[in-house]
Formats: C-alpha cells, sequence, structure tokens
C-alpha cells in the first residue's frame, strides 16, 4: 500500500493493552499530544497524560496515533479535540482521520463549535489545520518553552450552524 | 432454536452499530467508523430477560417484562412493557 492510498480507520478508548503501542509513539520526538517533548517523557508521565476522554487510532487495524474529544463550556455544544498521527502518516491520513471523526462526533450529538489548536513550534500539527479547510483564529503568543525558545499556540475551529 | 442465559464471554454481542432503542437491531449501512457503538447493558433486573441465541446471526434477544413475577411489595417489574429485541 502506498502512504496515499486512504486506511480503514477504527478506534477504541485507550486501555493497557495498547501500552506498548502508544509508549512507542511517544519515542517520535514530534508525536506533539499534550506535551511538547514526547520522546523524552518516562514511561509514568506519559501515562498520565492520557485520561478516559483518549482513544487509539487505528489506520487498517495498527495503532497510528491518539486522539481525544472534550466537551467545553458547559454543554453548548463546544468541544475541543486534540489529535496527533505518528510521523510517517501523511497529511492525507490527517484530513481523512479528522474528517472521520467530526462525522462520528456528530453522529448522535449537536456539534457548533469544535476546537483545536497548535503549537507554534508544531509543523506537521500547523500544516494539517491549514490544510483542514479549519478557521484560523488567531495565536496566544509565548505560552511555553521548546527546545530554549518562547513559543505561542494557534487557535483552529470548525463551526456549524446550529439547529437547536 | 435454543435460547440460553446470558454469559459474560457474550459481552461482544451487546455493542454495535444500531440505532439505539430500535426492535431489530440491524447495522446501519453509513455509520462513521469512528462512532461509539450502541451498547446494551447486561442483564442486571430480573424483569429483564436477555438470553442468548447460539450459532445465529443475531445472537442476543433481550426480553423486557417477561421476566418472573415481581415479588410481593416489588415494583420491579409493574411498569416495564413487555417486548423484545434482537441484535
Amino acid at each position: 500500500m502506498t502512504t496515499t492510498e486512504l486506511p480503514r480507520w477504527s478506534s477504541r478508548p485507550y486501555a493497557d493493552a495498547d501500552r506498548d503501542a502508544v509508549l512507542a509513539l511517544f519515542t517520535e520526538p514530534d508525536f506533539f499530544f499534550r506535551t511538547g517533548d514526547p520522546d523524552t517523557r518516562p514511561e509514568w508521565e506519559i501515562l498520565s497524560l492520557l485520561d478516559e476522554d483518549t482513544h487509539v487510532l487505528l489506520a487498517n487495524g495498527e495503532v497510528v496515533g491518539l486522539y481525544a474529544v472534550e466537551s467545553e463550556a458547559n454543554n453548548a455544544c463546544h468541544y475541543s479535540m486534540q489529535l496527533r498521527l505518528r510521523a510517517s502518516a501523511p497529511l492525507e491520513w490527517w484530513q481523512s482521520a479528522f474528517a472521520e471523526l467530526s462525522r462520528a462526533n456528530r453522529w448522535r450529538r449537536e456539534v457548533v463549535r469544535l476546537a483545536l489548536r497548535f503549537d507554534e513550534f508544531d509543523s506537521r500539527g500547523l500544516a494539517f489545520a491549514r490544510t483542514a479547510g479549519l478557521r484560523e483564529e488567531g495565536t496566544l503568543g509565548a505560552v511555553s518553552v521548546h527546545e530554549g525558545q518562547r513559543y505561542g499556540y494557534v487557535s483552529f475551529a470548525q463551526i456549524w450552524e446550529p439547529i437547536s | 432454536m435454543r435460547l440460553r442465559g446470558y454469559r459474560s464471554g457474550d459481552a461482544d454481542l451487546l455493542s454495535g452499530p444500531w440505532l439505539p432503542g430500535e426492535l431489530l437491531g440491524l447495522p446501519v449501512a453509513d455509520w462513521p467508523p469512528l462512532a461509539p457503538p450502541t451498547t446494551v447493558a447486561p442483564p442486571a433486573d430480573p424483569s429483564q430477560e436477555l438470553c442468548i441465541a447460539p450459532r445465529h446471526r443475531l445472537r442476543a434477544v433481550h426480553l423486557v417484562g417477561l421476566g418472573p413475577p415481581a415479588a410481593p411489595g416489588s415494583s420491579s417489574a409493574s411498569t416495564a412493557s413487555s417486548g423484545w429485541t434482537w441484535y
């Protein structure tokens, strides 16, 4: 299979059985899922980043990333998403996974606002967000330090017309 | 067809790409693969009986309101409506 073919997506809540596969994801220096320094985190710290909202994302049955969707703002149809695919996943996979996640999250509930944010040093995350049809809402500057320099994060969102 | 009682090993039969609450739990054609499956709770109340039909494609049958009569003084079964659902 060439890397530009779209895989069959599936997912499940993170469980102990996924631990080795998930720890392997965090050996990549730019697997920025809730941390700016994934590859140097010890095991306990990686596990502390995973919560009940964290799902493993599988492409053709193989773990290739993580995502989490959380409700924001008192059930006002406002959700935030964290999405990370491993370095070998092409941009088309990010876009395809996001499209499927977006559809799945709106399957049985209304979503008006879905927010994502990426650090300024996260070139792959930003490349995805800027080609996924998301609204770029601005940068909150100088919120973190990464490899000795200060960076902000960039906010993105997709907004649907409210039906309720 | 011979039904048998639910076992913990049957848990996989209780979730799938079905519309919640429909009578016949058939897969929905355009179900998003990343959407969480509809899940039925395992039986925990004698007023609800969930049985397994071995070797059938739709293998679990949920019998509501057909359980043993409620004990005197118990109201657990009095409001249940009769019916069944296949999964």
